[in-house]
């Protein structure tokens, strides 16, 4: 039963004199309603010990890759080494207990140079238990491997490229779950987002380790997500390092993030997002920055040359006053409470982005600064009313660290200098478990 | 094939290889059990033979009826000639918003053609089955001489002469099983767009003969709730003025052409953005809403939508735009729809720039 070709799957009448020349040029092709599958098994007749696996290869059309990620009885599919151009988004939906392998990182090529439909590469919906592992996507149009509605997510040792250095036409996030749970984001590498390499967005329960993110307008970007981890990263020469967000408007407002043991270098990158989203508005040197957000823990990370904010906390009011955009979630709270940052090590180089891909809020900071350096930790000065006298922020023991409040509402009248209100410890939070 | 004479109906798929001077025969409508669609579009016995006609079979139960809609989405100017099948024993379940509940066993059938000057150029047909969970979607793809479609799990790309015959040619997209849902999906389950009451609430040419569409479908009881369509919502016709505002119709436009996705229940829910006809509340629907997983798609335009400048405002930007990384909608649209367009442009010009929260 290895040869399907040819299924006696019809239930009447033979299509020998129908004539199966379509009347326009099939770009690509469509696959006859076939499978090629290595480990092949006939639904009616399947009595496989082991879930089987389909193999896709190169020469492959589009149409006919789409059929075997789409055909139920392949559990895994592989993608052998190679070169894949791909003409449009590849997509999964409803599967439990997939897999897509590829043969390791720039092995296994997908490419999306040439794409004219869709504007993702991989797209996952409504997956239970997916992974996706050892392969490279490169130069998607729009998002590399995007995942949404998912259960179960894991990324490993997934490339998303874009080999356009920092150009605005890049597509947006490389790495991208969003409305999941239990995600898990490892040796994984991101490069080239115009917006953020890895992000997890409206999420459940996310770890985000042992991965590299490059050469991005945002490097990590965890965002309206409850319970994340991120830790042992290495993100460097991104326009801003690491980021944890609460925006208003969405599905769900996060909380409880934990953000350790990172080498956040040198993000002093181009900020090349379009106009128009919030990744344009960061500072280009940014190192790590958390916005509105609620139970956070940021620990033991290495914070070195992110030369406009090393580590900021602010609140949505900032943004709302320095960007101008009204707050109109009567449910969203666009303040920070019970954040934690201790036993950080920082330093600064002379690395200062001043030239066109800084933005107009980071040219701002550095102005009021005038040349000289702005300190390692900065909040904006806005406290919650009932966060009590620490403010919703605690800090301890970071090495080598510079404190500045900017007092933003009164518009850098007052800045200080002096931690002292906030200095205190805070709630170690518990590790994230993904429930399996 | 010489044969003549009528066949009875038990020889009916014994002489079903096509023979354009043979009557057509009822053979009843066949439905392929679940996850295992037909191979070929005539195998549903949806229509009679030629089945290029698209005439449906007439017989009494067979229930195949044609429908219209007052607002159709928009795919590349594409026709659609649309038809349903109820099962003559069952009958559908009536909502006044929402796509009606439809009993298991019905098929919504949509032939996609254009209009050549050598007649009717059929590209594709789509099915959507309602099984007793779900529905299902399948494409078919017509093929050289239109005897039949064959279908298409995987989609396809196909190089089309342009509608008006001006531009050039273009990639006309089949969606793949997949991203049927990507445009048809409710809280995750794949679901019809088009037969809601507003939607269906009009005159149609049923037999030569102009008819209340609602009311004939609860008179054969394709669907039961209400008694006449007197009770229904009516969506305007998008580009009749004489049907609606130019509010309503712009609603009505952005309500199919985007409330699929950009709804609470829909695809795009992670983007804030809800642009179906019940939302009221103005940031949602993108009234200078800063954008959320735009990235190159915002243009560099500041909001959704900015009331009174069409040319700041990203959803007309995502709507001119036929750049696979910003073009909305996502799929099934290659082509500029200028009309669509112009309707949008008129609509965002009219907003008051107060409204801008």
């Amino acid at each position: 039963m290895s040869n399907l070709i040819n299924p006696p799957r019809l239930a009447a009448g033979s299509p020998d004199e129908r004539n199966s020349n379509f009347k326009y040029i099939v770009i690509g092709s469509i696959l006859l309603a076939t499978i090629l599958a290595v480990t092949s098994c006939d639904d009616d007749e399947c009595n496989c010990p082991n879930p089987p696996t389909c193999e896709v290869t190169p020469s492959m059309t589009q149409s006919e890759i789409q059929e075997i990620l789409i055909n139920n009885t392949c559990n895994t599919v592989r993608f052998s080494a190679g070169v894949f151009n791909l003409s449009s988004t590849l997509s999964v939906d409803g599967r439990t207990n997939f897999k897509i392998v590829g043969a390791g990182k720039g092995q296994t090529v997908l490419s999306f140079a040439e794409q004219s439909g869709g504007s993702d590469g991989l797209f996952v919906t409504n997956a239970k238990n997916f992974t996706i592992e050892n392969l490279t996507v490169l130069d998607t149009k729009g998002d590399a491997v995007k995942v949404k509605d998912s259960d179960g997510v894991t990324f490993r040792n997934v490339e998303t490229i874009w080999s356009a250095e920092r150009s605005p036409s890049n597509g947006g996030y490389g790495i991208y779950p969003v409305l999941c749970s239990n995600v898990l984001i490892e040796g994984c590498y991101a490069r080239g987002a115009s917006d953020a390499g890895i992000y997890v967005g409206q999420s459940t329960n996310a770890i985000i380790r042992d991965s590299k993110a490059e050469g991005n307008v945002m490097g990590i970007q965890v965002e309206n997500t409850i319970n994340a981890d991120v830790y042992n990263n290495e993100v460097r020469d991104n326009a801003g390092g690491i980021l944890a967000f609460d925006l208003q408007g969405l599905t769900q407002y996060g909380s409880h993030t934990r953000i350790f043991g990172n080498l956040v270098i040198d993000n002093n990158g181009d900020n090349f997002a379009v106009e128009g989203g919030f990744a344009a508005l960061a500072p280009a040197g940014t190192g790590i920055l958390l916005m509105a957000t609620r139970d956070a823990e940021v620990f033991g990370n290495t914070i070195d040359g992110n030369n406009v904010v090393g580590l900021g906390v602010i609140t949505f009011v900032t943004v709302s006053i320095l960007a101008e955009i009204s707050i109109t979630d009567p449910n969203y709270d666009a303040f920070f409470e019970r954040i934690y940052v201790h036993d950080n090590e920082f330093r600064k180089s002379e690395n200062l982005n001043t030239g066109p891909g800084q933005t107009k809020i980071g040219m701002l900071l550095l102005g009021q600064f005038g040349g000289y350096p702005i300190p390692d930790i900065v909040v904006d000065g806005i406290f919650k009313p009932d966060a009590g006298e620490n403010g919703g922020l605690c800090l301890d023991d970071n090495i080598d660290a510079g404190f500045v409040n900017l007092d933003i509402s009164g518009w850098f009248a007052n800045p200080s200098f002096d931690p002292t209100a906030h200095v205190c410890s805070g709630a170690v939070l518990p590790p994230v478990t993904r429930s399996e | 094939m010489a044969m003549r004479t009528r066949p009875a109906i038990t020889l009916a798929l014994a002489l079903w290889a096509c023979n354009p001077d043979q009557e057509p025969a009822y053979k009843g409508i066949n439905t392929p059990p679940e996850d295992k669609p037909f191979e070929w579009l005539s195998q549903y016995n949806l229509f009679v033979t030629p089945i290029r006609d698209l005439k449906p079979l007439t017989e009494p139960g067979s229930r195949v009826l044609p429908y219209d809609l007052n607002t159709p989405l928009f795919s590349d100017y594409a026709k659609k000639a649309r038809f349903i099948y109820v099962p003559s024993d069952k009958v559908g379940t009536y909502k006044s918003t929402g796509v009606f509940d439809f009993p298991e066993g019905t098929i919504l059938v949509k032939n996609f053609y254009y209009d050549r000057l050598e007649g009717k150029d059929l590209i594709e047909t789509r099915l959507l089955i309602r099984y007793a969970s779900e529905w299902k979607a399948y494409a078919y793809v017509w093929n050289e001489d239109e005897s039949d479609a064959r279908l298409a799990i995987g989609g396809a790309s196909l190089e089309m002469p342009s509608p008006d015959l001006v531009g050039g040619p273009f990639a006309y997209h089949v969606p793949n099983q997949n991203e049927c849902k990507g445009c048809h999906s409710y809280n995750k389950k794949l679901m019809p767009i088009g037969p809601k009451a507003g939607n269906l609430n009009r005159m149609i040419v049923l037999e030569g003969v102009s008819v209340d569409q609602l009311d004939t479908w609860l008179k054969k009881g394709l669907v039961a709730g209400i008694n006449s369509s007197n009770e229904a919502p009516v969506y305007p016709v998008w580009d009749n003025p004489a049907t609606g505002s130019l509010d309503d119709r712009a609603r009505a436009y952005l309500d199919v052409n985007c409330g699929h996705c950009h709804r609470t229940e829909g695809p795009a829910n992670n983007t804030g953005l809800y642009l179906n006809i019940e939302e009221g509340n103005p940031t949602r629907l993108g009234f200078c809403k800063q954008p959320i997983a735009a990235g190159p798609g915002s243009g560099g335009r500041p909001y959704d939508i900015v009331p009174g400048d069409p040319d700041q405002s990203i959803l007309l930007y995502r709507m001119e735009s036929t750049e696979p990384v910003s073009r909305m909608p996502e799929l099934g649209r290659e082509l500029v729809h200028s009309e669509g367009v112009e309707l949008i442009r008129q609509w965002i010009a009219s907003l008051d720039p107060e409204d801008c929260n």
